[in-house]
């Protein structure tokens, strides 16, 4: 086991490594303007800029630069560790405005990812067990909107409905746990069933396939043989065989959402690690993109590993093979 | 043998509407176990053996399905039984094994728990005394080291030991019927002497009525009392398997005997049944087997051969009479033995 | 060599097949499966060699290891008189005209989105067959009992038994001489079995075919070999012409196999003995030592009075030893081989 977790680690510190040289190279290899140029400020002189440019460390060839930023990131630099650097456009670390922003984005996926599991799976059973009935027709009728409706739209709508017109919520914005959990949840449970109701559709399409293969197994033929309620059989026989792909694509999609959520958190002003991203790349700051690159990344790797040993936790095949 | 009547199943019929249309698995099957009694069932595939079983314990989906006639277990009607009724009765007084262990046990639940989940389904007992029970009849069925094993997952169990646990699951509550559907297909030569003989033993140590499906005329010979050979859902032979093996009656079952190569001898002439299975949804008038008997005359594609007892409870459904069938039968053998036209 | 057979169709010498286990999500090392160990056999032209055991014995890895459609990991196989060992696929092209397959699945042995037509006719095309294909299809099917009118159908049109024709029309296709048949009737129902076993036969005397026959079914095996090569855990344990095996059992597990075969006991009702064997059979990863079967050997345990098993059983490997009693070749790879079909009756079960 700890072989394997070595093994494993070592190829999430290989992946990282392999990201983060990439974006760089995009960043020197593509894009066109000089982050210098901005910083610079109204007086572009050559001799400014060039001095902007040593500043930044934008005069050494990439790799450089590149070997420069490996090593603040594993030693730390002025502002603390992991030495991120700063952003070109703003002069704020670039760790801070990650621990900044962090919270928000993490608020969002975890409210979110709750709503989503436990809806999907619910509509996904109910689907399943009244397969060809109204109920099943109209659940899969939801999934069709929820993945077809375009979340920048539902953002706004849910908006326009509940906040402008009925004044339910909080409307966009964040407020941190800490200062007042009921403007934390009143400002998120928008965004929450936003973001939730794209993937509760997936998932809730996912979850009925997957049970109704299940179903057809000849264990749950004994099950029933051995006189188990249907509910039982149903629950603790089908659905357990039938989520192991669920756990896999659970965590590769909560994942996914760190810096990947950029919509829901434009459309609710939100302003976490998703909105940084994009952010970061308008305004060509290189140090802001890496930064966040390197938490996402980090992210994937991570869930991916935990995803994998709760497999081997649920299908006991895989753990002794 | 204590001779009790367990079950009596009377004019049982189960039909499918498909979208092609109706599909008969099963019509005007009657027939009785009692205890002490292994009943074997042989057919092929479509005779409607597997879902005479399903029938029996209810496993059949009520909404796709329309069976009528009776199937008394102890006197009591079980089609006209709840839901609820027959949940208790399956697993407790019915048990039913099926053909490949691997599938039949859950994958990610240790094989003990499911036996111990067996129990419970019908005992209101503590999780603790239910695994206990499930050592007890993981050795009763001679698997070494019950206790260990029983915390062991069904891919860690060889299909021996599986089909073993699968029927140490089936007697937890002291079953008086199990029903065991193709047992031991899946399963290698070997290990297949041993599971009869453990079937066999559980009859006789637990005074229980056996039902064994099966498509292999030798398991059937070599364990049964009682035969029923199955053909496009109805019963063409019935009766003591001496008598049904001695003295066949019905030319399906001398087909199926011909067919068959054994290890006694190799045959001069492997005599093979002409044409396909017959399709259930289109049955041919009269006589189901009438388009490849070698044997059919004039009333066999018109009028649909009853089942007709003879002496000693053995019964068959065929138009020719005793004295034809005798001779025919003798000139059948005499050409498989090569003792001449 | 089997000295015993001048100008085989093909001969195997001391052919191996290793394969890795695979392992767990956490676990480290991989074990090897010890497939198919040592085996010597050599086939003679237009005989049906049959090759039987129970799951996991090495039967189909053999088979295809005759046919290099897997690669050996040490021995020598010989076609027709040539070394084919270490061909490589493209040389061994034009020689797969002449040794062909019937596989035992015929529900997926057959590609669905092909018809009929296209299935049987595919040899000719990579081969590049003069004459009219279809003809030559039509043919084959017609010889094969099926309805040359069928041409155009697709495999799930027919039933288990007409596609498992459809496999046999395809592997005779090019005239092969040789051809390995892999369990072919194990998934087809009694009554279909015997008209592929007739069909098989009786293409054998029309078509000059030597066949090896593979199966699980020892009274299938009876039928149609000549001679019968039974495998336990990789190695061939016995090799002899098919009615002295059933008659005249040598080695230990070819008797309890035997016994184990449920027959239907015509004339006599009497309780059959039956020797039966105690345990499963064990995994080729960790095959026993000395002789493999020596754990549930009946005769060791007669041997011993059921006090554990004789030394050499346990330590020693047997080889495949002819047993020259003068009228042919009766080889056994067992210490202490069975005098007479009686000797295991006394052998109460486990």
């Amino acid at each position: 086991m700890v072989i394997y977790l070595a093994r494993r680690l070592t190829w999430a510190v290989a992946v990282l490594l392999a990201v983060t040289a990439l974006t760089f190279a995009i960043f020197y290899l593509l894009p066109p303007g000089d982050p210098a140029l901005r910083f610079v400020g109204k007086q572009p002189t050559p001799e400014n800029l060039a001095l902007v440019r040593h500043n930044l460390g934008l005069d050494h060839p990439w790799y450089v630069q590149y070997g420069k930023f490996v090593k603040s990131i594993v030693v730390g630099d002025k502002y603390g560790w992991p030495g991120l650097g700063y952003s070109y456009d703003s002069s704020v670390p670039i760790r801070d405005k990650i621990v900044e922003k962090a919270p928000r984005t993490f608020s969002l996926i975890v409210g979110a990812s709750i709503i989503w599991l436990s809806m999907g799976v619910l509509i996904g059973v109910i689907s399943a067990i009244k397969r060809r009935t109204i109920f099943d027709r109209i659940a899969m009728g939801f999934a069709l909107f929820g993945i077809s409706a375009p979340v920048f739209w539902l953002g706004l709508m849910a908006l326009f409905i509940f906040w402008y017109k009925l004044d339910l919520t909080a409307g966009t914005g964040y407020t941190s746990f800490t200062t007042s959990p009921q403007e934390w949840a009143s400002h998120l449970i928008l965004p929450w069933i936003v973001l939730a109701l794209l993937y509760a559709a997936i998932y809730a399409r996912m979850v009925r396939g997957n049970l109704l293969d299940t179903m057809g197994e000849d264990f749950i033929r004994t099950a029933r043989a051995k006189g188990l309620s249907e509910r039982n059989v149903i629950f603790r026989h089908g659905l357990r065989a039938s989520l192991a792909p669920i756990v896999t694509m659970f965590g590769l999609d909560i994942a996914l959402l760190v810096g990947g959520a950029v919509i829901t958190e434009s459309v609710f002003n939100l302003d976490g690690l998703g909105f940084m991203a994009i952010d970061s790349v308008f305004r060509q700051d290189l140090p802001g993109v890496l930064g966040v690159v390197l938490v996402g990344t980090f992210a994937v790797v991570i869930m991916n590993l935990l995803v994998d040993i709760a497999y081997a936790f649920l299908d006991p095949r895989v753990r002794y093979a | 043998m204590s001779g009790e009547l367990l079950l009596d199943v009377r004019d049982l019929a189960v039909q499918f509407p498909t979208a092609d249309g109706i599909v008969n698995a099963v019509s005007g099957l009657s027939f009785t176990l009692s205890r002490g009694e292994t009943l074997g069932i042989v057919g092929e595939s479509g005779s409607g053996k597997s879902v005479t079983n399903l029938a029996i314990l209810g496993l059949l989906n009520s909404k796709r399905s329309l069976i009528t006639g009776e199937i008394l277990l102890h006197g009591r009607d079980l089609l006209k039984a709840t839901p609820v009724e027959l949940r208790d009765v399956r697993g407790k007084d019915v048990a039913m094994i099926f053909q490949d262990p691997f599938a039949c046990l859950h994958p990610m639940y240790r094989v003990g728990d499911q036996i111990a989940e067996a129990v419970r389904a019908h005992l209101d007992v503590s999780k603790a005394k239910a695994r206990d029970r499930a050592v007890e009849v993981l050795d009763a069925v001679g698997i070494p080291n019950a206790r260990a094993r029983s915390r062991d997952y069904p891919h860690q169990f060889s299909g021996g030991m599986r089909q073993r646990a699968m029927i140490a699951m089936a007697l937890v509550h002291n079953p008086s019927v199990l029903i065991a559907d193709e047992p031991t297909t899946a399963l290698d030569v070997t290990v297949q002497a041993q599971i009869l003989e453990l079937i066999d033993k559980v009859k006789r140590d637990f005074d229980i009525g056996v039902i064994l499906i099966t498509h292999d005329l030798g398991v059937v010979a070599e364990t049964a009392q009682t035969v029923m050979v199955m053909y496009a859902g109805r019963a063409v032979e019935h009766g003591p398997a001496a008598g049904v093996f001695d003295n066949p009656q019905h030319p399906y079952t001398w087909g199926l005997l011909e067919s068959m190569p054994s290890v006694q001898g190799k045959v001069t002439h492997l005599r093979a049944i002409e044409g396909l299975p017959p399709s259930v949804i289109h049955l041919p008038p009269g006589c189901p087997f009438h388009p490849r008997c070698p044997h059919r005359f004039d009333p066999c594609d018109k009028i649909r051969p009853p089942l007709a007892a003879m002496e000693g409870g053995h019964s068959d459904a065929c138009h020719l009479d005793p004295d034809a069938k005798r001779r025919l039968w003798a000139e059948r053998e005499a050409v498989r033995l090569g003792l001449g036209a | 060599m089997n000295s015993a057979i001048s100008d085989p169709i093909i001969e195997v010498e001391h052919l191996t097949k290793h394969f890795s286990a695979a392992s767990g999500v956490f676990s480290r090392s991989a074990g090897v499966v010890h497939a198919v160990e040592d085996v010597t056999l050599a086939v003679r032209r237009g005989e049906t060699l049959g090759i039987v055991g129970e799951s996991g014995c090495g039967k189909s890895t053999t088979a295809r290891l005759m046919l290099k459609l897997l690669e050996p990991t040490d021995g020598t196989i010989r076609f027709d008189g040539r070394d084919i060992t270490k061909l490589t696929p493209r040389q061994m092209r034009p020689l797969r005209r002449e040794m062909q397959m019937v596989f035992q699945d015929p529900y997926s042995s057959l590609n669905p989105r092909q018809t009929v037509g296209q299935i049987i006719g595919q040899p000719f095309s990579i081969h590049k067959t003069e004459g009219n294909t279809r003809s030559l299809v039509q043919e084959l099917m017609a010889r094969c009992g099926m309805n040359p009118e069928h041409y155009n159908r697709y495999p799930h049109e027919f039933s288990g038994g007409q596609r498992q024709r459809i496999g046999v029309a395809r592997a005779l296709a090019l005239r092969p001489k040789l051809i390995v048949c892999d369990e072919p009737v194990s998934a087809l129902d009694v009554s279909i079995q015997a008209q592929i076993l007739n069909l098989l036969e009786s293409l054998q005397n029309e078509f000059d075919l030597t066949y090896v026959f593979i199966s699980h079914d020892l009274s299938v095996i009876r039928q149609i070999s000549d001679r019968i090569a039974v495998m336990y855990l990789g190695r061939i344990v016995e090799l002899v012409d098919s009615e002295t095996l059933y008659s005249e059992p040598r080695h230990p597990y070819t008797a309890s196999l035997l016994s184990a075969v449920p027959r239907v006991n015509r004339g006599g009702t009497a309780r059959r003995e039956r020797i039966v064997l105690s345990g499963d059979v064990p995994s080729p990863v960790a095959p026993p030592s000395g002789c493999a079967f020596h754990p549930r050997c009946p005769k060791a345990r007669l041997m011993t009075g059921g006090d554990g098993v004789p030394a050499d059983c346990r330590d020693d490997l047997p080889q495949l030893t002819e047993a020259g009693n003068g009228l042919g070749r009766h080889a056994t790879a067992c210490w202490h081989p069975l005098a007479s079909a009686d000797e295991l009756r006394a052998v109460p079960s486990p």
